[in-house]
C-alpha cells in the first residue's frame, strides 16, 4: 500500500551514551515521510516520533491521510539499563552513563563469540520460502509472513535464477548490540546466538538501522524489531527446508 | 483477518466501470477450497443467461484455498474458474488449476480471490499492491507476447522482482479458444481461460503483498511437513527452484528414485519427468540450446505428453516448442490445446482416407511435415496470431478444427477424445455431473497402487465415460 522511506540519524550505542544528557526527556528522532499511494490520487504522511525518556522508550506514529489523522503511541517501560562492557544493570540511563565513563574509559567492548552460524547454499535453495513462512509462523503465534521472518528470500528472480537469503551473520561485534537503547539484545549463552528480547525491544528500529547486512526486520503488528535467534539451538528453517539448503553449522568444533 | 488460513477478503471487480468492491471471505468459507467458493460466487452473481466465457456478462475468478500461500505442502496452488468457451454444444463451468507464485501473493496482498466481471472498454491490466486495487492502461502491451508483457509491467511498476502475474500472450489477446493464462514463466491456467481474459480486455493481473496469513494450528502444519518430509522423499536434492512453499521441486522426483507416479504434490510431478526423459534422455536438469533465458525447466506444456510428437527429427525442439506455446500464451496440457493437437494433425497427415491432401495442406502452411523443426517453430506462432488458413483452422484447438473439417470429424474427433485424455475425466469433458470428479476420478487416482497411464484401460473410465454420456445427451 506503501512504500516506506526510513529516514534516521545513524546511532550507535556509544553516540547515544555520549550524547544521553541531550536525549534524556527529548526527541531523539522525528521523521516525516512522504509516501505516495494509488498513484497521484492520494498523500498520506507518516510522522514517527521517538521519545526516550529516563525510563523507557516511547514512540507515537502519526499517519494522515485525506480527511483522517490517526495517531498510535506505544510505550515501553524500562526496567533497567545494561552495560555493554561488564553487563551491570542500572535503573536509569544517567547511572548508567557515569558507570561507563568511569569503569570502562577508552576500553573496548568484547563480545562473547558465537557458537553456530546458520549456513545458507544457494546452490540448493530452491526459493519455496518454507523457511521464512515457518519461521513467522513459530515465532508470531502462527502468523504466517515469509516478510517477517528472521529468514528471508530477499531477492528473488525466478526467471534467471538469482536469489539471494538474508539472515543474521552473527557478528563478532553487533552493530544492533551497540545500536540497541534498552539493553533489549543479548548474547544467548548456550548458543551465542545475538537475540532480541521481544519484552525489552521498543520498536525503535535502531538495530534495524544499524545492521549492516539487514537481517532485522521491523514488525509492525507488534511494533517489535525481530531477528534470527536460532531457535535455542534447533532452528525450525533448516529443520524444514525441503532441499537441505539450511543447516546450523558448528564455529567451535573446527568448523568454518 | 480473524479466520485462520484466509486474508479475509475478495476483490470484485467490474470492468466496464472500473470499479471495485470487497467481499467478506467468512460469507463462503462454508463451501471449502477456491472451487468451492467459486461456485457459491457463481451462484450469486453469474447470470444464467450467459451462455459462455466470452459474454461480458461472465465471471472469470482467481480463487485460492485455506493453505494457500501457507508453510504446509504444495502451498503454490491456485485455482481459476469461469465458465468454459470450448465445449460442444454446451459450455459448462470449468476450472483450471496452476502453482507458483500468484496464489501465494495474491493472499498476502490481502485477498483471498479476485472476482472479474464485465468488459473493460479498454485494455487494461489490474493491479493490486497490499490492498490497493489499480486499473492500468494497457494498450501498449496488449499485442505483445507474455514475457514481453511481464517485463514491461514490472518495469513500470518499478522493477520489483517479487511481482507476481497472470498475462496472456497473443493469442489471448486475439480470443482463441486455445489460449491460456501463464503466471510468471512456466505455470499456465490452460483449459481455455486465456480468450475470456483477452474478451474483457485483461492483459494482466498483477500483485504483490506483505501482509501475512494467519494459522490456527501450526503444530499441524509442522507435523505434516514433518510426515512430508520423512514418507514422501528422504532424499534431499534439488535444482533450479520450487513454487512457494512447495517442497520438491517436480523435476527432481524422479531422480529421488520414487519413479513416475501421480496422486500427490500438485499432481503432475510425473508427468514432467516422463517428458524429461522420454526427450532428453536425462533426469537431471539441463540447460538446452534453446530457451536459456525463459525455458521453465519443467518444459512445461507440451513436452508434458511424451506423445506428442511435435518434432522427431532434433528433440530438442521440443523445449523451444514449449517455450514458444508459453511465449504466445497457447495453453499446452489442455483438452483443445497443442498438445493434443499435435497427436492430432499428425494422424490426420498419415490417414489413408485423408490420401496425403492435409498433408500438403500442413506442408504449405507451416513450411514443414509434422515432426520438422520448421513446423514446429511456426505452429505456435500461426496459430496465437491466427495466420494464413492454419492458424485460423488451429486457434481455437482440436475439437474446433476437426468439426471444421466435417469429413473425418467423427473418426478423429473420436480418436482424440475431442482433443483430451481419456484420464482427465474432469467436469470439462463430462461436464453435466461436477460431482463425477469427485467420486470416481479424485479417489482412483489417489490410489498410490494405480499408475495412471493404465487409466484410459481402467473400468472405471468407461463408468465415466458412461455417466457422462448419458449427461451430457439428454
Amino acid at each position: 500500500m506503501t512504500e516506506r522511506e526510513k529516514i534516521s540519524k545513524e546511532l550507535s550505542r556509544r553516540e547515544f551514551l555520549k550524547d544521553a544528557g541531550l536525549l534524556v526527556g527529548g526527541t531523539a528522532i522525528g521523521s516525516t515521510v512522504l509516501l505516495a499511494a494509488c498513484g497521484d490520487a492520494e498523500i498520506v504522511t507518516e510522522t514517527t516520533t521517538k521519545t526516550v525518556t529516563e525510563t523507557g522508550g516511547l514512540t507515537t506514529v502519526t499517519t494522515t491521510g485525506p480527511g483522517s489523522t490517526e495517531t498510535t503511541t506505544f510505550t515501553q517501560e524500562i526496567s533497567s539499563f545494561v552495560c555493554p562492557y561488564c553487563g551491570s544493570e542500572f535503573d536509569t540511563l544517567s547511572e548508567l552513563k557515569d558507570h561507563v565513563e568511569t569503569e570502562h574509559a577508552g576500553e573496548p567492548v568484547k563480545y562473547a563469540p558465537a557458537k553456530f552460524i546458520l549456513q545458507h547454499d544457494n546452490a540448493k535453495c530452491s526459493m519455496c520460502q518454507i523457511c521464512a513462512s515457518i519461521c513467522s509462523m513459530v515465532h508470531f503465534d502462527g502468523m504466517a509472513n515469509p516478510q517477517l521472518g528472521g529468514i528471508r528470500l530477499t531477492k528473488a528472480d525466478y526467471v534467471n535464477r538469482v536469489l539471494e537469503v538474508t539472515t543474521c551473520r552473527q557478528c563478532e561485534a553487533p552493530s544492533c548490540i551497540q545500536a540497541c537503547m534498552f539493553g533489549a539484545i543479548s548474547i544467548d549463552e548456550t548458543t551465542g546466538a545475538r537475540v532480541i528480547d521481544l519484552d525489552k525491544c521498543t520498536g525503535c528500529r535502531q538495530c534495524e538501522q544499524a545492521c549492516p547486512f539487514g537481517a532485522i526486520v521491523f514488525n509492525e503488528d507488534i511494533n517489535k524489531c525481530f531477528k534470527c535467534d536460532q531457535c535455542g539451538g534447533e532452528p525450525a528453517c533448516a529443520k524444514y527446508c525441503p532441499t537441505g539448503a539450511l543447516s546450523l553449522v558448528s564455529l567451535t568444533e573446527g568448523g568454518a | 483477518m480473524s479466520i485462520g488460513g484466509y486474508a479475509g477478503k475478495i476483490l470484485f471487480v467490474d470492468l466496464t466501470n472500473g470499479t471495485f468492491s470487497d467481499l467478506n471471505t467468512s460469507d463462503y468459507t462454508d463451501y471449502i477450497g477456491g472451487k468451492g467458493m467459486a461456485l457459491r460466487l457463481q451462484w450469486e452473481f453469474g447470470n444464467p443467461e450467459v451462455k459462455d466465457g466470452f459474454d461480458p456478462r461472465s465471471l472469470l475468478m482467481f480463487m485460492t484455498g485455506p493453505l494457500s500461500g501457507t508453510p504446509s505442502p504444495t502451498s503454490g496452488r491456485m485455482v481459476v474458474c469461469y465458465k468454459q468457451v470450448a465445449n460442444d454444444p454446451k459450455c459448462w463451468w470449468s476450472h483450471s488449476g496452476t502453482g507458483g507464485w500468484f496464489g501465494p501473493e495474491m493472499k498476502f496482498a490481502g485477498y483471498d480471490g479476485i472476482v472479474l466481471q464485465g468488459k473493460s472498454p479498454t485494455p487494461v491490466y489490474l493491479w493490486i499492491n497490499d490492498g490497493t486495487v489499480e486499473l492500468r492502461d494497457a494498450t501498449a502491451y496488449w499485442d505483445k507476447d507474455t514475457y514481453t508483457t511481464q517485463d514491461s509491467i514490472r518495469a513500470e511498476l518499478g522493477g520489483d522482482t517479487k511481482i507476481r502475474m497472470g498475462v496472456i500472450g497473443q493469442a489471448g489477446s486475439n480470443k482463441s479458444k486455445s489460449a491460456c493464462i501463464l503466471f510468471d514463466v512456466s505455470h499456465a491456467a490452460g483449459q481455455n481461460c486465456g480468450g475470456i481474459m483477452g474478451s474483457k480486455n485483461l492483459k494482466a493481473v498483477a500483485v504483490r503483498g506483505t501482509q501475512g496469513i494467519k494459522i490456527a494450528d501450526p503444530e499441524a502444519i509442522l507435523a505434516i511437513r514433518d510426515w512430508h518430509s520423512n514418507t514422501l522423499l528422504p532424499v534431499k536434492i534439488s535444482h533450479g527452484y520450487s513454487c512457494f512453499g512447495c517442497s520438491y521441486p517436480c523435476h527432481t522426483y524422479a531422480t529421488a528414485g520414487k519413479g513416475p507416479r501421480g496422486g500427490n504434490f500438485c499432481g503432475w510431478a510425473n508427468s514432467y519427468n516422463w517428458s524429461r526423459v522420454a526427450y532428453l534422455g536425462d533426469s537431471e536438469l539441463k540447460k538446452t540450446a534453446y530457451g536459456d533465458y525463459y525455458l521453465d525447466p519443467m518444459l512445461y506444456t507440451s513436452t508434458y505428453n511424451p506423445q506428442s510428437k511435435v518434432s522427431t527429427e532434433e528433440p530438442e525442439i521440443i523445449p523451444e516448442f514449449s517455450k514458444l506455446m508459453d511465449y504466445y500464451g497457447i495453453a499446452g496440457y489442455d483438452m483443445i490445446g497443442m498438445r493434443t493437437a499435435g497427436n492430432w494433425i499428425m494422424a490426420l497427415s498419415h490417414d489413408p482416407i485423408m490420401e496425403g491432401k492435409f498433408m500438403d495442406f500442413l506442408v504449405a502452411e507451416t513450411g514443414g511435415a509434422p515432426g520438422s523443426t520448421t513446423y514446429a517453430q511456426n505452429v505456435p506462432r500461426l496459430t496465437a496470431l491466427k495466420l494464413g488458413k492454419f492458424g485460423k483452422l488451429m486457434a481455437d484447438g482440436v475439437l474446433f478444427a476437426a468439426m471444421e473439417l466435417r469429413d473425418n470429424y467423427a473418426e478423429y474427433g473420436l480418436t482424440a477424445k475431442q482433443g483430451q485424455f481419456a484420464w482427465e475425466c474432469y467436469e470439462r469433458i463430462y461436464p453435466k455431473n461436477y460431482a463425477v470428479e469427485h467420486h470416481f476420478y479424485r479417489p482412483t487416482c489417489a490410489n498410490p497402487k494405480w499408475d495412471i497411464r493404465d487409466i484410459e484401460q481402467s473400468p472405471v473410465t468407461e463408468m465415466l465415460v458412461g455417466i457422462g454420456t448419458r449427461d451430457t445427451m439428454s
